[in-house]
């Protein structure tokens, strides 16, 4: 390191460890992000109070049980996501970190896989092209589902490079911050789940 | 590092670390902030040409009863595209433009937090132009509005693709300005100066962070109402159709939900500007700059509280009105708070009359005028009185040309010196003012009046018999005297660059750190990091000394890389004191960001063609092109210095 800041004498700077740029950038990231998904929920509810019974009338009330499961399968990947950056930076296994987060990735897999399903019976069923109800609903899901993907590449970017020992327990941001990324698709879902699903339920019709 | 030949040689290595290469490969491999602020400010400049000339057409139109110099549904694009151009493309663009320039060097530091996402921000900010105005190409220009109300600009009543090349558009500069936004904000977060805590931050460098806060929540809510908009007429989806369940109003609402705080977008990096100006040009310190400052955060809060006052007339309840009224009363007062600063520091101080003084004084006038209009429109009944008629154009074009117009040519002949390492010519800038500001009352101060007389914004004529012909007449002189005031500044410009008088450091005596280094600046900003300990850093007796060929500091790290290596080193702080944390190796040039831009524009273009395939190839090259980004550059063992290592390379 002798070539750095060949500069003077005497203590100048005193260091101390903070987050990184990176960090921070996706820390806005999601916050901008999530006012776009609190936007999409109002427009939801906007739809929702200019209506006198919801979902509109002849429009099935939405599914709990496949989309339960789902839901606690994507909110169960938190915890092999916690393990995966758990084991490499107290541990520094690495091998262990990249299982944990296939494991992640997997269990993102299924839920997918069953946003897809559902897609095919859900265009049949609200037609987005006939009602705003159908439009508002398949226009959430999707884009959630598509920021779940674009996690998902980051986690496998982030797979690749650790197996390929450019992520390590010192040089880690790049896990730190996809893994944080996950968190808020995760932590999205709670509330699209809880509007799109349990609140025509709850509130009643 | 004591010896003159030694800050020889490192100014010389630095120099080759930091300089872009040379012809078309830097040329799109540049991350450089400042050819990032300079090209910002060279388009955004370009469309603000582009957008009077559209008003002069206007103007021209407008000049005597039914003329037909241009036809109706022309006169609807001039319309739309003026107004698109100059918010969108002008406004906003012009102080990220500024702020890409001079936020990095009035922290400090060598770079914004994001050199590459910098970049990235100006080819889609250029993209997003051009795509919206490729529709002149095809005469399929928009045509509903620079607002593009619904259902007007629906698929119903707007079959063609016009309205597609304004909302596909202005959604793709909704990234730039995103990511334009968390940078100016991250870089301010972790690159301040060691010392700069936050009560030392220049008053500019406040201005552009709460712009970016702005913005970072404001947009998502625009561009939700365009994506929308395009789901309804590419795919037929209903969110607009009040038939299917939809509601017209939604737009408006999602619209304004940016629209208003984008009126304080444009206005508050403007108003950190003229602060400055006025502080270093009456040569005492800003009046109440704890004040000031407040005030700014205050403004970025409540514009988010009063956006239906743009939405009076639509059919809102009772308590709506009374709440958003009230709001508008209120948001005003912080901006009395500055006006009251600006006041008192031209009070205290000894101020010069230099062309930049003479723009900031034409703004306080202009501006002071939009807001006493503003507050009269802020009342209800009268808002019911005035709605859609020509003293709302008054009004808006009052605040919007002295809250951003003036204070950007205010800006100019303040910071081109710095850009361009020459001064513009005072006599051509003071006739430039005086004919601008002139032109601009005799333009803008008769519509008040012609609009209470009940003339509708938005016809592309008036009949005879009314007796609007004189008045507005005299309105149309006034804009081509305008027009011709902004002109001789373009053309100050374009000479200052040949033959202007070379600037020097510093020009104006000003107390900010980009006036400590050479203009133009050196590519590496600073050859030593600069240490702070005052909010008037050059007004500090030990720190008129940090330009690149003076005397040596000795406890100012300068941040080379290992002999050999090429990294652009620059030191990261944090917390409310700036307290350094990391040496941060920044990206290096590379054309990721282009080719990612391209990608990303190519999406949106399929969109508007319908060629959806050729969207998934767009998005499939963004993403590749996205992990070459950030493709990780340490070899194993190499990694960013931290804790005490760091400690140890900068003794």
């Amino acid at each position: 390191m002798s070539g750095i800041g060949a500069t003077s004498t005497g203590p100048v700077i005193h260091v101390r460890p903070g987050r990184s740029t990176g960090w921070w950038g996706v820390v806005f990231m999601i916050v901008t992000e999530s006012v776009l998904f609190g936007l999409l929920l109002f427009t939801y509810f906007y739809f929702r109070a200019g209506q006198g019974e919801w979902p509109p009338a002849g429009l099935p009330m939405p599914e709990l049980r496949g989309s339960g499961i789902r839901t606690v399968v994507l909110l169960g990947s938190t915890f092999p996501l916690v393990w995966a950056e758990r084991s490499l930076l107290k541990r520094g296994h690495v091998a262990k970190s990249a299982v944990w987060l296939f494991v992640t990735m997997a269990m993102a897999g299924v839920f997918l896989i069953g946003h897809v399903q559902e897609q095919f019976v859900l265009w049949e069923e609200l037609a987005p092209t006939e009602t705003a109800y159908g439009s508002v609903l398949m226009t959430i899901l999707n884009f959630h589902a598509a920021h779940l993907v674009v996690g998902m590449l980051a986690l496998a970017y982030s797979a690749v490079h650790l197996l390929r020992g450019r992520i390590t327990q010192k040089q880690h941001s790049m896990l730190e911050i996809s893994g944080m990324y996950w968190h808020f698709v995760d932590a999205i879902w709670v509330f699209v789940y809880s509007s799109l699903f349990l609140s025509p339920h709850l509130l009643g019709r | 590092m004591t010896s003159t030949l030694e800050r020889a040689t490192t100014h010389e290595r630095l120099d080759r670390i930091w300089s872009d290469k040379p012809g078309l490969v830097g040329f799109f491999s540049s991350v450089d902030h400042k050819r990032v602020g300079r090209r910002y400010l060279v388009t955004s400049l370009t469309f603000f040409v582009l957008g009077g000339i559209q008003a002069l057409m206007m103007r021209t139109q407008l000049a005597q009863p039914e003329l037909d110099l241009v036809s109706p549904q022309v006169f609807n694009q001039l319309m739309t595209m003026h107004g698109t151009t100059m918010i969108f493309l002008f406004n906003t663009t012009i102080w990220a433009g500024f702020g890409n320039y001079f936020l990095p060097l009035q922290l400090g530091t060598r770079d914004m937090a994001f050199p590459r996402l910098n970049m990235l921000s100006y080819w889609i900010f250029l993209m997003a132009g051009i795509l919206t105005y490729s529709s002149l190409l095809v005469g399929d220009i928009p045509d509903g509005g620079w607002f593009a109300y619904v259902p007007f600009t629906g698929k119903e009543y707007s079959p063609t693709q016009s309205i597609d090349y304004w909302a596909l558009g202005m959604a793709l500069l909704g990234i730039s300005t995103t990511v334009g936004g968390i940078n100016f904000i991250v870089t301010t977060f972790k690159m301040r100066a060691p010392g700069m805590t936050v009560s030392r931050l220049p008053i500019f460098v406040w201005g552009i962070v709460v712009m970016s806060f702005m913005m970072v929540f404001a947009l998502p809510a625009v561009t939700l109402a365009q994506v929308l908009l395009e789901f309804d007429r590419v795919f037929g989806f209903n969110f607009f159709d009040p038939g299917s369940g939809g509601d017209p109003v939604l737009f408006q609402h999602l619209f304004w939900l940016w629209g208003h705080p984008e009126v304080y977008i444009v206005f508050v990096p403007a108003t950190g500007a003229v602060s400055m100006i006025v502080a270093s040009l009456s040569r005492t310190p800003l009046a109440g700059y704890l004040l000031v400052a407040t005030a700014l955060v205050a403004i970025g809060f409540f514009s988010f509280g009063v956006w239906v006052h743009h939405m009076f007339t639509v059919g809102l309840g009772f308590m709506a009105l009374s709440f958003f009224s009230a709001a508008s009363f209120f948001v005003s007062l912080p901006s009395g708070v500055q006006f009251f600063a600006w006041i008192a520091t031209l009070w205290k101080g000894r101020p010069s009359f230099a062309t930049p003084m003479l723009w900031v004084l034409g703004t306080m006038f202009i501006f002071l005028l939009g807001g006493i209009t503003g507050v009269m429109v802020a009342m209800v009944p009268f808002d019911f009185q005035a709605q859609d008629s020509y003293f709302v154009v008054a009004h808006f074009h009052y605040t919007l040309v002295g809250g951003s117009v003036f204070p950007v040519f205010a800006a100019v002949y303040y910071w081109l010196p710095k850009i361009t390492g020459r001064m513009l010519s005072e006599p051509l800038g003071k006739v430039s003012f005086w004919l601008a500001f002139i032109g601009f009352n005799v333009t803008f101060f008769p519509l008040h009046v012609v609009g209470l007389w009940g003339m509708p914004r938005r016809y592309y004529t008036y009949p005879a018999d009314v007796g609007w012909g004189g008045i507005n007449l005299v309105a149309t002189v006034g804009a081509y005297a305008l027009a011709l005031g902004f002109a001789l500044s373009f053309i100050n410009i374009f000479w200052s660059m040949r033959r202007g008088r070379p600037a020097g450091a510093n020009p104006w005596d000003a107390d900010t750190l980009e006036w400590a280094i050479s203009s133009p600046p050196p590519e590496y900003n600073f050859l030593e990091l600069p240490r702070v300990t005052s909010l008037y850093p050059l007004w500090e007796p030990e720190m008129q000394r940090v330009g690149a060929e003076e005397e040596p500091q000795h406890d100012r790290p300068v941040l080379l890389p290992p002999e050999g290596e090429v990294e652009h080193y620059t030191l990261a702080t944090g917390g409310i004191d700036a307290e350094a944390e990391n040496v941060m190796a920044m990206p290096a040039p590379s054309f990721w960001p282009f080719v990612v831009s391209l990608a990303v524009t190519t999406i949106f273009y399929a969109m508007l063609v319908r060629q959806f395939w050729v969207g998934v190839v767009g998005a499939l090259v963004a993403a590749t092109g996205l992990m070459g980004w950030y493709w990780p550059r340490w070899e194993e063992g190499e990694v960013e210095l931290v804790g005490e290592e760091l400690e140890e390379a900068i003794r």
